[in-house]
């Protein structure tokens, strides 16, 4: 299986779980590999492609449908995860690109709460010939009645517990009749915009750069990096994102993989306005000034917050530490107090 | 009255003032250790002694060592120190409707209607159970049925087919 280094991470991880070794393309410049590296990467071995476009830069691969082809000539099939479909609704399609298989997270680009570990839902769309292969059960109408159909002699089988989070389809049913088609595609390119209007905002703070394509637009989000900021006040972007949360902002820590160094990911969606995105980027010019002035005051962020900074992290990794039940959390205290 | 700009107030040389904001900070114990032997949220019934004569013991038919000896170890806690207690940790959380969270990277955080919840909280959807038999849950198989081809466009080459399938998404710290 073929990935892109700045592909949604479960691209590569749900075929290296099912078995299947993973060759992971590196960007070019561009933002982009090459399509001389995917030639490269083919060969008869080949199984597929599963990528996002954009990636979680923000760059949109203009040649993704090359890149579809040569994987269909090599006999792969090829997979869209639309995990980054936020600023393409209405706009672009996988059916253009000539991919064989696609999913949407409801819980993302459809408007249904998620975080925490919590509920997702997703809606699988392929051609015609992969139909028989998916998952059971369908949702069935014969004119009366619908129905559950399990009869599927070629399906993958059940995939998870029962029909999926129901509410959330719901929730995202409901959203999507809200908008309209119309609507969809206004929510895109406000998406859009959002994103260029604060990418332009947040280049204006010294030492805060977009690597790859510089000065090229972006779709929904942008890898922001700190390093020039980093390397000449000592502060990271773990240290910005959490003293953001002094202004009541949420940052994120995770950047998997790590190859952008000091990784800030911001990807505003349509529902923020101008007046918040100007607020938004009012906090990171903020904190960066602060890391010149004040870095100690950065480091040791969030002050606000109802818990400083968790300095333990190997806690969080020692299941001697984790305590799931009340009856756990009362065994294992007593085992600390050496009764 | 002269024309005055009110929103002026948050702007400082034509930027924003930054929002001060300062998370509730509560010395909450876990639920459990809040519990107090006899409170309770509800407090049910005795049953009346009619009844009582006419069902008989109930659990008689279940062995004895098939009975729990304790009863379980929930937190005895009235209703409005739930309410409390969760809206304490509720207020010590960077929670989605309440912060900025545009800076959650790839994960799309927009803003997830309140109508929406609405909708799928009704009892018509909550008091559902995946093991009913289908007869008796022709809504909302209608709703799935119908939601498949509003995606459908979006989705590849024509002809094709969108489904909405089982999808459970864990999140974890490294991957969202």
């Amino acid at each position: 299986m073929i990935a892109t280094l700045f592909a949604h991470p479960s691209d590569a991880a749900c075929p290296s779980t099912a078995g299947y070794k993973v060759i992971t393309l590196y960007p070019e410049e561009s933002g982009y590999p090459s399509l001389e590296a995917l030639k490269a990467a083919v060969s008869e071995r080949t199984a597929g492609l599963f990528i996002t476009n954009p990636d979680d830069t923000g760059i949109f691969n203009p040649i993704i449908d090359e890149f579809v082809k040569v994987v269909h000539n090599a006999g792969g099939l090829c997979a869209y995860d639309q995990a980054n479909a936020n600023g393409l609704l209405g706009i672009a399609r996988a059916a253009e690109a000539g991919f064989d298989l696609c999913h949407f997270n409801l819980h993302k680009t459809f408007s249904t709460p998620h975080g925490s570990g919590g509920p997702g839902a997703g809606a699988s769309g392929v051609t015609e010939e992969l139909a028989r292969f998916l998952p059971v059960p369908t949702v069935e109408f014969d004119r009366q009645r619908y129905y559950l159909d399990y009869d599927r002699p070629d399906s993958i089988g059940k995939i998870a517990p029962f029909y999926g989070v129901v509410p959330n389809i719901l929730k995202a049913y409901a959203w999507v009749m809200g908008l309209g088609a119309d609507g969809l595609r206004e929510a895109a390119q406000v998406a859009v915009l959002n994103n260029n209007y604060l990418l332009k905002q947040m280049l204006e703070i010294p030492g805060i750069s977009a690597p790859y394509a510089e000065g090229k637009r972006r779709i929904e989000q942008v890898r922001y990096s700190t390093e020039q900021l980093t390397q000449e006040t000592g502060v990271s972007s773990l240290d910005f994102a959490l003293r953001a949360a002094d202004f009541g902002a949420h940052g994120f820590l995770s950047h998997h993989p790590f190859v952008v160094p000091e990784p800030l990911t911001l990807e505003p969606t349509e529902s923020y306005s101008q007046a918040d995105l100007d607020e938004y980027a009012a906090v990171w010019a903020r904190i960066a000034q602060e890391a010149r002035t004040h870095p100690e005051g950065v480091k040791t962020a969030p002050h606000n917050a109802p818990i400083h900074q968790i300095t333990d992290h190997d806690s969080f990794e020692d299941p001697a530490c984790w305590a799931m039940t009340w009856r756990a959390f009362r065994r294992k205290a007593q085992d600390d107090h050496g009764q | 009255m002269s024309q005055q700009d009110i929103t002026a107030q948050r702007y400082e040389s034509g930027k924003p003032k930054l929002r001060r904001y300062h998370q509730a900070r509560w010395d909450e114990p876990i639920i459990f250790e809040l519990s107090q032997p006899g409170q309770r949220g509800v407090l049910v019934p005795e049953v009346e002694p009619e009844i009582k004569e006419q069902v008989g013991d109930a659990f008689s038919a279940l062995p004895d060592k098939m009975r729990r000896k304790q009863p379980p170890a929930l937190p005895e806690v009235s209703q409005v120190h739930v309410l409390r207690h969760y809206l304490r940790l509720s207020q010590e959380n960077l929670g989605a409707g309440l912060v900025s969270d545009l800076g959650m990277a790839t994960s799309t955080m927009k803003y997830n209607p309140p109508i929406n919840e609405q909708l799928a909280r009704s009892p018509k959807v909550t008091e559902l159970h995946p093991l009913q038999d289908e007869e008796t849950v022709q809504g909302i198989l209608e709703a799935i049925y119908r939601f498949e081809p509003v995606l459908k466009p979006s989705i590849p080459t024509s002809p094709s087919s969108a489904r909405i399938t089982p999808h459970g998404e864990r999140q974890s710290r490294e991957t969202r």
